[in-house]
């Protein structure tokens, strides 16, 4: 059911919250490069975006279009002092990859959402190491990628939680 | 009816069009801008400090309420280890105190020895203390962000100083915000001589946690334990800030774990290096010199 047009005001409330998805994953943008004090969280930050792509693409993917995936990814790029397209060019590809398996993947249970995004994070991780040994045009180290790919797959399910409450909260159920 | 289907097949048609062009799109632009970040990498730098300046406030929101959880975790396990700490820092006082009788002797022998030979007295520092609001230890990636900028004095290639040892040096910079690369970084290279040998080497980052000690001659000899501070090559950087100790030894190439944890920092000293005669907030680097 698309909502009936009545107004200014619901107007305006309807698209304050289809735009939820896009500003939480900028949130965690943030959120990756601010300093918590927290042992393991540094690992952790880089890629708290990463899990809200994941998320979003899964379960409403039509208010995370690939124009704010790209520019998501710029942001954080910029954020962070990585090289400049980076992250934008791993995040557009992992979303699509997502994408395309997104219906079988939407109907399958929690655990196989765990298993298939430790599997996203290790394809953006070595995704992300190509591009960078390409850039220095070096062999990358791959130890840290590895375990950072680790770390993110363990702290999965607390974040899916909180962002099943931010859809739960703001969006209403979507037709498939 | 028939016609509404297949007009709305048609507009699914378009959308999944244009969605595959848009997506070929990006990926090529996020392509070109990499290969501009290579060419020109002036003008990105430009974008980036001006991105984090609007960014700066809002990061140091997120800190705060931030640094306040983290002092909260940390005092509560402190409290549990309180009584050993207290035995533990006697006894380091009266270790210290002898320190500081020796340090005392031999700055007095130093002043009356440079006096002896009529020496120029090194340039003196000035710091910048920052507070760090953006920590963006991804994986390729080791930096910080502070929150001072041109604004305070800051320009690139600034020492930066922990509690304990040098982490950094500044080098992109805002009008109120600094980036700083740490010594783990892979760009990150730095001058330094081994104290017991007085050896030259470069400290070059792989992104590991214990940066490689570069160019060392192969009939070097290091030892694990040796304290590895900055030569003062290349003028941006003083000479004798303590880095790290050599802490393995993996084909006579060594590894330096860093005095400072990296990834707990919450305020640095950027040191402002630029020759000063006299001033009021100026002294010397403590511990640094020959």
């Amino acid at each position: 059911m698309q909502p009936v047009d009545t107004g200014f005001w619901q107007k305006l409330d309807v698209s304050a919250r289809s735009s939820a998805p896009a500003a939480v994953t900028v949130v965690f943008v943030l959120l990756g490069v601010t300093p918590l004090q927290i042992p393991l969280y540094g690992p952790v930050a880089s890629v708290l975006p990463l899990i809200a792509l994941y998320y979003w693409v899964i379960h409403r993917p039509d208010l995370l279009p690939f124009s704010i995936v790209f520019l998501v990814g710029i942001l954080q790029d910029l954020l962070t002092g990585a090289p400049v397209g980076v992250n934008a060019l791993v995040y557009l590809v992992t979303s699509w990859l997502i994408l395309t398996q997104r219906r079988t993947l939407a109907a399958m249970p929690f655990l196989i959402l765990w298993w298939a995004f430790a599997m996203v994070a290790l394809l953006a991780g070595l995704l992300e190491w190509a591009v960078y040994s390409a850039i220095y045009a070096e062999i990358m180290p791959v130890r840290p990628a590895a375990y950072r790919v680790l770390v993110t797959a363990s702290v999965y399910p607390i974040l899916a939680g909180v962002l099943h409450l931010v859809q739960r909260g703001f969006l209403a159920p979507q037709r498939n | 009816m028939r016609s509404r289907e297949r007009s709305l097949a048609k507009i699914a048609a378009i959308r999944a069009v244009a969605q595959r062009f848009s997506f070929a799109l990006l990926v090529l632009a996020s392509i070109a801008i990499m290969m501009l970040g290579k060419v020109d990498e002036v003008l990105l730098d430009g974008v980036r400090s001006q991105v984090s300046d609007a960014v700066a406030p809002i990061l140091e929101a997120f800190s705060r309420p931030a640094a306040t959880v983290a002092e909260v975790v940390e005092e509560a396990r402190e409290l549990t280890a309180l009584r050993e700490e207290n035995a533990l820092l006697r006894m380091r006082i009266d270790e210290l105190q002898n320190y500081q009788a020796v340090s005392h002797r031999l700055e007095a022998e130093n002043r009356s020895l440079q006096a002896l030979l009529n020496y120029e007295p090194q340039m003196a520092h000035a710091f910048i203390t920052a507070r760090v609001i953006a920590d963006n230890s991804g994986a390729f990636v080791r930096s910080l962000g502070v929150n001072v900028g041109t604004r305070q004095g800051v320009a690139d290639g600034m020492a930066v100083l922990g509690g304990r040892g040098l982490v950094g040096r500044t080098v992109q910079t805002g009008e109120r915000s600094t980036r700083v690369l740490l010594v783990t970084d892979l760009n990150a290279r730095i001058p330094v001589i081994v104290e017991r040998t007085r050896q030259r080497a470069m400290l070059g980052g792989d992104n590991t946690e214990q940066p490689r000690l570069l160019y060392l001659p192969p009939e070097s000899d290091l030892r694990i334990g040796d304290r590895i501070v900055t030569s003062g090559h290349g003028g941006m950087i003083p000479p004798g800030l303590p880095i790290g100790v050599v802490s393995r030894l993996v084909d006579g190439a060594g590894r330096v774990e860093p005095f400072e944890d990296l990834s707990r920092l919450e305020y640095v000293r950027l040191v402002d290096f630029t020759p000063h005669t006299s001033g009021a907030m100026i002294r010397a680097v403590p511990g640094a010199g020959p």
